[in-house]
């Protein structure tokens, strides 16, 4: 048996033991399958590397946190449910036209950020009582926000695992809008419309309101709103017109709006705030910092160019196999390190058989779908939260919708000689 | 009870943290000490970048020159190594020349740590050696460090989410870690950020140096297409397509590129734009830049042997032609060495007015006989 797949299997299989038998979380079974795959390659315990995988998305750290601050804060300062109430009024008579809105709604962070927990934590929780309150169960709310996100993970103009895939092979991030939206807004607007339509039939307006708090908004009026508005000005703003707009960094953003949150609605403690959203996200913060360590063990011991090229040989029907489930698959570990393991070698693979921009942006779209693979499956796990439930009821109603998307993938894959016209 | 409890449990936690973060410390830390050089007696005077911009002093980027100086009057050639620390032949090239080069007309500059900040860590995920190590033939031995193709985020942090460059270049998306890539910035900034102004320290060295030839040494992963290729501004595509002939005589396949006209900020094209220089740039093949690379040790650093490439290659999916045991790093800093010395051969022919003449470890069948522990001289 190769070394490679030696190093590979210790790594997942002490990762199960860690998380299923021991139920130790998810993080620290990865550490533990990290450690376990550098003992077995003859590296010992090599700190560095676990030291550097543990900081290597900090970044994508310090946005997750401040977003959950901001995202406690104006939900304690009562905009949120004001929010819902003006949704609800405003457009139940088109029930559909609601829904694609409100998904669009979901999409519009993770467009900006390329950030799905981005899209769910900020946007995601916004609409999510909404969808809870027009009938909608929250396994299938959960499923709306969490595929939503990913859409707009994988929509222009931000999409990080396509620009991971690109720098790969030195494609400058050009001309992806077009592919990209043309795999992303059908998604959508399926996933949406399968998962909540029914539901949203008939809606009677006086019931809902029952429900609703058409009080807050009244008492405090527009100023309720303004860190929502304040954050998608700050945050389009520093994109569309960056020589005029200082660079504040989406954490600061985030910060910022939190603060003015404290001041604009319903008076609340902002230190309790802070801690209960810091306790809240911790778990998913330990669980990047694992990723990011199992990774780079894999990298460091040769596991991950075992399991390209292992990939590489099995020829092009394996290999579009290989694209609709291992490519995703990985996602369990992490999206990104899906589009730079797996990403670029498939890209490679592929060139000749198409327009090479659009099936960079197919194949991006494939990695983003790992973000609802568990465990990690950061964007369904904060969903789940979100409408309280655990991630295992949501996942099932993501089933059929991830299908389609990969379905819709794959024939656009196989027909992207024809598609190069969206890439101009 | 229990809050006391649970306040200990944090301590033990951060404890164990400190201690964890300690022991990593201590291997970064080992990353700021550079490579001693044995200059060969040729040296006249080592300078620093910060004579070229001032801002840099006291600063990580205040990057040593060893200048070589005929006497006689003639051209002057710069090399840069090390502009991305993790792409090994370059640096170990500017190092190999630095200590064995004889110059006899006009002068030569000598960068071998063009990005010394990049130097001083790895790249995450990427799963790098810091450093590894060489035994000469006297049976003492050199360690060389492996860095980041960027600059150390502890020296330029945070990216900013939007960045357009002295050249024109917009950094945006996952790009904008590039504002930390010497080779996006050209020509640089004396007030902008540390990699702006260590491009703008070069370019003013070729400015008021005077300047006439430059080779950026480079390395790339196996599947980059670029390989055993030398990209040349314009201006500098005549000396690099004879270099490149002359190469292919020798039997080391070579092909001259002519710099993309929106190469914004790389040293081929924004150099070559804004300084009277001859830009430069070639590439060598490194596997283990690539995302198929086996174990990460120093037989891969320094024997190049990777037979998953060499896999990938046969079965049609790696266009660069991988031999069956590798390319070793000698292999590749003979290939950059000779490619400067030929290099210089051509702008001779084009330029016999201001003549540059060194000789530097011979041919390339020499430094493959000499090896790396012959290359290399002790240091104490």
């Amino acid at each position: 048996m190769d070394i490679e797949l030696l190093v590979l299997l210790a790594m997942l299989g002490v990762f199960l033991i860690g998380n299923l038998l021991l139920k130790l979380p998810v993080s620290l079974s990865m550490i533990l399958g990290a450690v376990a795959g550098a003992l077995v390659a003859g590296e010992g315990v090599p700190i560095r590397h676990l030291f550097e995988g543990c900081f290597t998305y900090v970044d994508t750290i310090l946005i997750i946190s401040t977003a959950m601050l901001f995202m406690t804060a104006i939900q304690r300062s009562g905009a949120l449910e004001a929010l819902n109430a003006l949704i609800v009024t405003k457009f139940y008579k088109v029930p559909a036209l609601m829904l694609i809105l409100l998904m669009f709604i979901v999409m519009f962070p993770g467009m900006i950020t390329g950030s799905s927990t981005a899209a769910v934590l900020s946007a995601g929780a916004i609409v999510a009582p909404i969808l809870l309150k027009i009938g909608i169960p929250k396994a299938r709310a959960g499923a709306i926000l969490a595929v939503g996100a990913i859409m707009g993970m994988a929509a222009p103009p931000v999409n990080i695992p396509a620009m991971l895939i690109a720098g790969g092979v030195d494609m400058p991030y050009i001309g992806f809008e077009g592919p990209l939206f043309l795999i992303t807004i059908p998604c959508a607007i399926f996933t949406v419309l399968f998962l909540g339509l029914k539901y949203c039939k008939n809606l009677d307006i006086e019931e809902l309101k029952k429900d609703l708090d058409m009080e807050v908004g009244k008492k405090y009026g527009f100023k309720l709103y303004i860190p929502i508005l304040l954050l998608v000005v700050l945050l389009v703003l520093t994109r569309a017109v960056p020589k005029i707009m200082p660079q504040l960094g989406t954490p600061l953003i985030f910060l910022l709006c939190a603060v003015v949150a404290v001041f604009t609605g319903r008076r609340f403690n902002a230190w309790e705030g802070g801690l209960e959203a810091m306790d809240t996200t911790i778990p998913v913060l330990a669980k990047l910092m694992g990723v990011g360590m199992f990774i780079q063990i894999l990298t460091l011991t040769g596991a991950r160019g075992y399991i390209v090229v292992s990939c590489l040989g099995w020829g092009l029907v394996a290999l579009y196999i290989a694209i609709c489930t291992i490519m995703p698959g990985f996602g369990a570990v992490s999206s990104y390190g899906a589009a730079s393991v797996m990403g670029v070698p498939f890209l490679l693979v592929l060139l000749d058989t198409g327009d090479q921009i659009t099936i960079a942006a197919l194949l991006s779209f494939i990695c983003c779908l790992g973000d609802l693979m568990p465990p990690t499956a950061l964007a369904g796990n904060y969903a789940a939260q979100i409408v309280g439930l655990k991630y295992k009821p949501v996942l099932k109603h993501c089933v059929i919708p991830f299908l389609v998307c990969i379905a819709l993938a794959v024939i656009y894959l196989l027909n992207s000689k024809y598609m190069g016209f969206l890439t101009r | 009870m229990k809050k006391y409890s649970y306040l200990w449990k944090n301590i033990l936690v951060l404890a164990v943290a400190l201690l964890f973060a300690a022991v990593a410390a201590h291997d970064f830390l080992a990353m700021r000490t550079p490579e001693p050089v044995a200059a060969s007696d040729g040296l006249t005077r080592v300078a620093k970048l910060s004579e070229y911009c001032a801002n840099l002093k006291g600063t990580v980027g205040d990057e040593e020159i060893y200048m070589f100086d005929s006497g006689v009057p003639g051209g002057t050639f710069l090399v840069l190594g090390g502009t991305h620390p993790n792409e090994s032949a370059g640096m170990m090239a500017a190092i190999a020349m630095a200590e064995n080069i004889e110059v006899t007309a006009g002068r030569v500059f000598i960068m071998p740590w063009t990005n010394t900040s990049g130097f001083t860590h790895t790249s995450p995920l990427d799963g790098m050696q810091d450093l590894f190590t060489i035994t000469l033939k006297d049976g003492s031995t050199r360690t060389f460090r492996v860095g980041n193709r960027l600059t150390n985020p502890v020296d330029q942090w945070p990216d900013r989410n939007y960045y357009e460059g002295t050249s024109g270049r917009k950094l945006v998306g996952t790009e904008t870690a590039e504002i930390r890539n010497v080779n996006r910035l050209y020509p640089g900034n004396e007030n902008g950020v540390l990699t702006e102004q260590v491009c703008a320290g070069i370019k003013n060295l070729i400015d008021r140096e005077n300047v006439s030839i430059v080779m950026d040494m480079h390395e790339g992963s196996p599947e980059f297409f670029y390989l055993d290729t030398t990209m040349a501004h314009e201006r500098a595509l005549n000396v690099a397509s004879l270099m490149a002939m002359d190469m292919g005589m020798d039997g080391l396949d070579m092909k001259a590129e002519l710099s993309g006209q929106t190469s914004y900020g790389l040293s081929h094209r924004s150099l070559g734009d804004n300084t009277n220089a001859l830009m430069t740039l070639m590439e060598t093949y490194n596997p283990s830049m690539g995302p198929l690379h086996g174990k990460m040790d120093d037989d891969l650093i320094i024997n190049g042997n990777e037979p998953n490439y060499y896999q990938a290659h046969l079965d049609g999916y790696i266009y660069y032609r991988v031999k069956e045991n590798g390319i070793p790093l000698i292999e590749r800093i003979a290939r950059h060495i000779v490619c400067i010395t030929k290099l210089k051969d051509a702008y001779n022919l084009y330029y016999p007015e201001a003549p540059i003449e060194f000789t530097c470890l011979g041919s390339y069948d020499d430094m493959m006989k000499l090896g790396l522990e012959g290359v290399f001289k002790p240091v104490k």
